[in-house]
């Protein structure tokens, strides 16, 4: 029993990596990749193939992990986000897919379709539950800082923005490697988590499910996005015999929000020491004026 | 290759091309009213592929009637979806995101429902013709093939003439500068995004139909959008007419490539070629390039 | 050496001139006015000077440097910092957080500081609130630095609008029809503070408008413009007399001129 809650937490909580990392580059920057998926499949089987093929240690299959989604993310980057979005969006939704018939196709190496069993099993709760630690640590720091309001001004308008003198280019690009470098950084945990991998893991209806989750929340909400990620997360691994229909569950709920309440369920608001500091100060002494 | 089967690719591609220029009209005519990638459209092929197999196993046999009705069902689905999902947004004028958030919702549920009432079932659409083949000399075609490319031919001319010569077309094609502007030509910016829904839905249900055909019915053959997005993109997004070049042209390099290299490399090269393309010119084959304006 | 020169400067959209061979001289600690009727080509050539839009011919120089081909943000880090004609601001940032953005060019922290929140990154933050705070406290728009800019009312957008673009300390300020919307007193308060800021800061305006009488009292220079073409620069009392101004505002515009 115990280790069945613990797998749930685990997965759980790569899945709010991810989701994390979507919410960086869509909740706060604008941008919307239907082929994220793609990087975590590639953090994944570079962490499989380096470990098992190659023989190397964890620690560097975990950094190569993020290399490659890095170069990734620079091929993609490069040539799409000069455009407008659409463009980004529909060709990450082609690189997601290329990198699918990419595994399939070098079967010799990745296992192609029969995937690839026998990852060592590296990635426990401890090492899981510090991840999401520091990745939200990073992005609700940047969040706060000039980063962040770069990364909003981006996504309200592209234009002010530069005429303001943000770098939008340059900016984006910085967000999205990020993105990129969080999401393989989470499918390498994901490989030494799970010690299987293959190539259907990640489709683009997970990439989409990833985007619409930090809706539901709201963009502006990091706080946001992790709860409805662990909410939806632990559920679906709670109640398998509903998996299929948790989704046109969320769809739906999404669907209600956007049309209802479209800055999301939690708004603007931010679980911070501060709010709970002051969740015990309207106890003792209610505000004055105000 | 040899030139016999070199010709024999060549036809099946064109035909497969035409309904990807189907696919990637119906996109692309939501594109260029409401400047967002629709993709419900995919949904809305799923839903039709599914009708499509029902009608035409347990309804109505013959070939035509089962793909009207398919249309039908096809074009009532992409109007249900804009006004229950999309309507309320846009009256809202919220920003264009949440069109695209609330159209890659739709697409999941429809495929996630379907998954999970039949999910595990595979539906083969029956035979309307006894004769699936014929040939010429050497060569042999399928008849189900220059079907569909008849079919998509059609189709597209009717959708041309429509969109030139009619007033209500014409309204379409000039509602391409921004939803939120007033309405044009004196026609209401409701009137027309419902008609466009209604012949994008029309357009997806002939490509469930037709997907359904060639493949068999799956919760999943939605995503076989992509194809109709990448000949969009091509195309140059929300140029009609590059659209439906791009499609052929993608349906042809597509049947060579997996004739010559095998059915693995090929999506390989060709989202390869689509980034390099991207690089190079931007705009696609006809298409202008979508700025932010001042 | 002049702040700005514009030479010989051309935009076309789809084959229709905005603006065809507009050329002028912006000095030092000037405020000047381009006017002209609707559509006459003065916000494509605000667009271009900012680098919002590319020029299609002619050459534009701040100090002496070409910037003709620099992207926008790059020439507002040389200094010239723009308003537009309908208000751009970011919705998603809180009043305070506008105008901090447009100081971001000259934040040097790296992304890494930025991950841990490191001291210089707090030090840097709360100085760069205390500015802010300043240009909202010049515009009376303190009270309402927390919250979004929809929930203010038109005039106080324009002025957060100004002190957004004031917060990079620019040498040269572009102001889009600045009194778009205002009331008449609303208007007269704003030329006011417009020549406020020329002469506590230092730098040099350049104001677009339609009416020649909101800019009269202020400008020292007014350069018409009329489809695409300078037709007259002067001194206000020059071109008031003017008969092709006059021709062209009466043409278009029914002598609404004063
Ligand atoms: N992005 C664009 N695409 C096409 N035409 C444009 C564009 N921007 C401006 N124009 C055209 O260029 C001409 C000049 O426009 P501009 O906005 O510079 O005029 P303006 O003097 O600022 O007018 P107003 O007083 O109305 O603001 C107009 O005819 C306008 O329609
Ligand atoms: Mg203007």
């Amino acid at each position: 029993m115990f280790y069945f809650f613990a797998n749930v937490l685990e997965t759980t909580l790569m899945y709010t990596i991810f989701v994390l990392s979507v919410y960086l580059l869509s909740g706060l920057t604008g941008f919307f990749s239907l082929g994220h998926g793609a990087f975590i499949t590639i953090g994944a089987y570079t962490a499989g193939l380096a470990t098992l093929r190659f023989g190397l240690p964890i620690w560097l299959a975990f950094i190569l992990a993020i290399v490659m989604g890095l170069v990734g993310g620079l091929i993609i980057g490069v040539p799409t986000l000069k455009l407008r979005r659409d463009y980004f969006l529909l060709i990450t939704f082609g690189f997601g897919e290329m990198v699918r018939a990419l595994l399939l196709w070098t079967s010799q190496l990745t296992g192609g379709a029969m995937g690839m069993a026998g990852i060592p099993y590296a990635a426990e709760l401890p090492l899981i539950a510090i991840s999401v630690v520091v990745v939200l640590f990073i992005i609700a720091n940047l969040k706060r800082s000039s980063f962040g309001r770069t990364c909003i001004s981006i996504r309200d308008d592209e234009l002010a923005a530069q005429a303001m003198g943000i770098n939008v280019y340059a900016h984006k690009i910085k967000v999205f490697l990020l993105s990129a470098a969080i999401a393989s950084y989470g499918g390498a945990l994901l490989a030494f988590n799970m010690t299987f991998i293959e190539p259907n893991l990640f489709d683009w209806l997970e990439s989409a499910r990833l985007i619409v989750i930090i809706f539901v929340g709201g963009i502006n909400s990091v706080t946001g996005a992790l709860v409805t990620a662990l909410f939806y997360y632990s559920f679906g691994e709670l109640f398998r015999f509903a998996n299929v229909w948790r989704d046109v569950i969320l769809a739906v709920l999404v669907i209600l929000v956007i049309i209802f309440r479209s800055q999301g369920l939690f708004g603007n608001f931010e679980l911070s020491p501060k709010w709970i500091k002051s969740l015990f100060n309207r106890r003792k002494s209610p505000k004055r004026g105000a | 290759m040899e030139s016999g089967v070199f010709v024999q690719q060549l036809v099946n591609g064109i035909s497969l091309g035409g309904v990807y220029a189907v696919m990637a009209v119906g996109f692309g005519l939501v594109f260029n009213v409401l400047k967002f990638s629709n993709f419900s459209h995919g949904g809305v092929v799923t839903v039709s592929a599914y009708a499509g197999f029902f009608i035409s196993s347990k309804l109505i046999s013959s070939f035509p009637l089962a793909l009207i009705a398919t249309i039908l069902v096809g074009a009532a689905t992409g109007l249900l979806i804009e006004r229950l999902v999309f309507r309320p947004v846009r009256l809202a004028k919220k920003p264009l995101t949440y069109l695209f958030v609330n159209s890659i919702t739709v697409a999941m549920m429809v495929q996630q429902t379907f998954a999970a009432i039949w999910g595990s079932y595979y539906f083969p659409y029956p035979e309307f013709f006894k004769r699936t083949a014929f040939s010429i000399g050497q060569l042999v075609f399928s008849g189900t093939y220059l079907l569909m490319l008849a079919v998509s031919a059609v189709v597209l001319i009717l959708l041309t003439l429509f969109l030139k010569k009619t007033k209500l077309g014409i309204a379409i094609r000039a509602a391409s500068s921004d939803i939120y502007t007033p309405p044009l030509m004196g026609i209401n910016t409701d009137v027309i995004t419902g008609i466009t829904f209604i012949i994008a839905g029309a357009l997806a249900g002939i490509t469930g139909f037709f997907l359904g055909m060639t493949y068999t019915v799956t919760p999943f053959i939605g995503s076989s959008m992509i194809k109709g997005i990448i000949a969009a993109i091509i195309g140059g997004m929300g140029s009609l007419t590059g659209g439906v070049i791009a499609g052929i042209l993608l349906g042809i390099v597509e049947s060579l490539l997996i004739a010559e290299l095998g059915s693995s490399v090929t999506p390989i090269i060709i989202y390869l070629a689509i980034v390099i393309l991207l690089l190079v010119r931007p705009q696609g084959i006809a298409g202008n390039l979508y700025t932010v304006k001042a | 050496m002049d702040l700005l020169r514009v030479e010989a400067i051309s935009k076309n959209f789809g084959g229709v001139a905005a603006i065809s061979n507009f050329s002028m001289v912006q000095p030092y600690n000037t405020i000047s006015a381009i006017i002209g009727p609707n559509g006459a080509g003065k916000t494509t050539t605000f667009n271009m000077i900012s680098g919002v839009q590319t020029v299609d011919t002619g050459k534009i120089f701040l100090e002496d440097v070409e910037i003709t081909k620099l992207p926008s943000h790059k020439i507002q880090r040389f200094g010239v910092s723009r308003t537009f004609q309908n208000i751009r601001l970011i919705e998603g940032l809180s009043v305070i957080d506008n105008v901090k953005l447009s100081y971001t060019s000259r934040l040097t922290y790296t992304m890494f500081e930025e991950f841990i929140h490191s001291p210089r990154v707090r030090k840097n933050e709360t100085v760069l609130e205390d500015i802010a705070m300043e240009y909202l406290e010049f515009f009376d728009l303190s009270k309402y630095a927390k919250s979004k800019p929809k929930s203010l009312s038109y005039g106080l957008q324009r002025r957060l609008e100004l002190a957004r673009a004031l917060m990079n300390e620019p040498k040269l300020l572009l102001l889009d029809e600045p009194a778009a919307g205002l009331n008449p007193a609303e208007t007269r308060e704003l030329m006011g503070t417009i020549q406020k800021i020329q002469e506590q800061k230092n730098l040099s305006i350049i104001i677009v408008e339609h009416h020649m009488d909101l800019v009269m009292k202020i400008c020292s220079i007014i350069h018409v413009i009329d489809f695409g073409k300078k037709i007259a620069e002067g001194t206000p009392q020059e071109i008031i007399k003017n008969k092709a101004v006059l021709q062209a505002y009466l043409g278009d515009m029914g002598g609404e001129i004063c």
